[in-house]
């Protein structure tokens, strides 16, 4: 059955045509991907401090203080050899983790993911231990500072 | 007879329906010749289709007075609850219907695997079915994240963070998801807008679909076992069938009211009554009920085979009516399917248990 002036062969013209307005559909449709795409993609946001400092008198032997940092809970705690910092967001499923000083650990209420006072996994499902963070003793105070 | 020849109204009634043509389309659907049975069973989509009209009525006057922003959102929700007159009201039956209209699309969904009513020809029923059953359980997602409370926090923090788990792109989904690294207010406007434009949106659309599909497949019939070849008997729609779905929608009211006016914390724990606090995981945090076997699976289970798991059953579930072509409907005569299909409830009841005693 004709199909037009050159129909018959496998490029007949309406054919091409409907090649042409669906390719052109096509990809009127994916360059509005792009800038929708775009649009969806977080935005980078200002970065905030990436430095706390605390009295050195304000944490106790074997007790932990938050601060944050970059915007993040991190948790400084005395071990009476030094100071140490973790980020607080624990490597399982990112809850804030707290600081047992009866056992020396932090825990995590979510899952129960427990990490020693090194940041190490002692339990629980966390896949990764604990972020540490630079700590600078100078006379007087703890400065904490994301690495 | 209940169906009829529609008489045409005369005035301006008239003038309407020779433009509109709904009083013939009415005519034509109280007629409709459907199964008997139906005239006994539980209209689980009749009582959805009710329950979604609730939700979008309450949920319009909720939009009143709530503040679509994480600085302000929980205040005004607790506003609505202590200073509008029955906003606590419109908020709880919201809240409590977005919970048993869950419940419901859980039964209905069962219900019609168990009859094999997805079988030819309502395969696209059914499909079209998952995907609305997807919807509302993001629907309800979205819903609890708004309140911008402790558990609203997260719940939505540990829920988007086990995406991570996804293979080769799962930390740029989360990042997508959330619309930063942590849980913030691009996560909250991410909610917010799904919640109230995009998702009512494919769910009414989806419904439009269902029911399309419905009326063009017909109203499925009960299962009979091989071999019964006793005709159906068929009715018209009205007026018992109607009568049976106004009862079962009276059943639902009284039920939801029940829970609004005698169990109003039935689904808010402490932690939903604590603003969110982003440097403060409080203790137990956890889904509401129908996540608690997703909550509860990687416990058991390393995370990327839970997920994996659950990827799994959600593609078992679309490709059921292309897996089980037997044409036999009854459960009985497809024992795998309908072991299959036990085994997925209990472990779904199991899980969920689990995670609520965990």
């Amino acid at each position: 059955m004709a199909d037009g002036d050159d129909a018959g062969g496998s490029f007949d013209r309406r054919r091409v045509l409907r090649w042409i307005v669906g390719g052109s559909g096509l990809a009127v449709a994916g360059l509005a991907g792009v800038p929708v795409g775009s649009y969806l993609r977080p935005l980078d946001l200002p970065e905030e401090a990436a430095v706390a400092a605390i009295g050195a008198d304000e944490i106790g032997l074997w007790e932990a203080k938050q601060v944050i940092v970059a915007g993040r809970p991190v948790l400084v705690v005395n071990t009476g050899d030094g100071y140490r910092a973790f980020s607080a967001v624990c490597t399982h499923l990112g809850c804030v983790v707290k600081w047992k000083k009866g056992r020396r650990q932090f825990f995590c209420p979510c899952h129960g993911a427990r990490f020693d006072v090194e940041g190490q996994v002692m339990g629980g499902p966390a896949p990764r231990p604990l972020a540490a963070l630079e700590v600078r003793e100078i006379p007087g105070s703890i400065v904490v500072r994301k690495v | 007879m209940t169906g009829g020849e529609a008489r045409e109204p005369r005035g301006w009634l008239g003038w309407l329906e020779r433009r509109t043509g709904l009083a013939a389309g009415w005519a034509r659907a109280r007629g409709a010749a459907v199964p008997e049975e139906r005239a006994r069973s539980l209209p689980f989509g009749g009582v959805l289709l009710f329950a979604l009209a609730l939700q979008i009525a309450t949920g319009l006057l909720l939009l009143l007075y709530f503040v679509p922003d994480p600085a302000g959102a929980f205040e005004s929700v607790r506003a609505l609850m202590r200073d509008v007159p029955y906003g606590w009201l419109v908020r709880l039956v919201h809240a409590h219907g977005a919970n048993l209209m869950v419940a419901l699309a859980f039964v209905h969904l069962f219900h019609t695997a168990f009859a094999g009513a997805y079988q030819a020809p309502r395969e696209l029923v059914w499909l079209s079915g998952c995907v609305l059953f997807l919807l509302v359980l993001g629907s309800a997602l979205t819903g609890y994240i708004l309140p911008w409370s402790q558990m609203s926090y997260w719940a939505t923090t540990v829920v988007t963070a086990s995406l991570s788990y996804v293979p080769f792109v799962g930390t740029s989904l989360v990042e997508w998801v959330r619309g930063g690294e942590f849980v913030g207010a691009p996560t909250f406007r991410r909610a917010f807008a799904a919640h109230v434009g995009l998702l009512p949106l494919a769910i009414v659309g989806s419904v439009a679909l269902h029911l399309a599909w419905v009326r063009r497949a017909g109203l499925s019939e009960r299962p009979r076992r091989a071999g019964d070849v006793r005709a159906a008997v068929r009715i018209p729609f009205h007026p018992r069938v109607t009568l049976r779905y106004a009862t079962a929608i009276v059943g639902y009211a009284f039920v939801l009211t029940f829970l609004v006016f005698f169990a109003p914390d039935l689904f808010f724990p402490a932690e939903h009554l604590l603003p969110a606090d982003p440097f403060d995981t409080p203790p137990n945090v956890k889904p509401e009920w129908y996540f608690l076997w997703a909550y509860q699976l990687p416990r058991l289970l390393p995370e990327a085979l839970a997920l994996a798991l659950q990827g799994a059953a959600l593609a078992l579930l679309f490709a059921l009516p292309f897996v089980d072509r037997g044409g036999r409907r009854h459960p009985l005569d497809r024992p795998w399917i309908s072991a299959a299909l036990a085994l997925a409830l209990a472990a779904l009841v199991g899980l969920s248990v689990l995670g609520y005693l965990a």
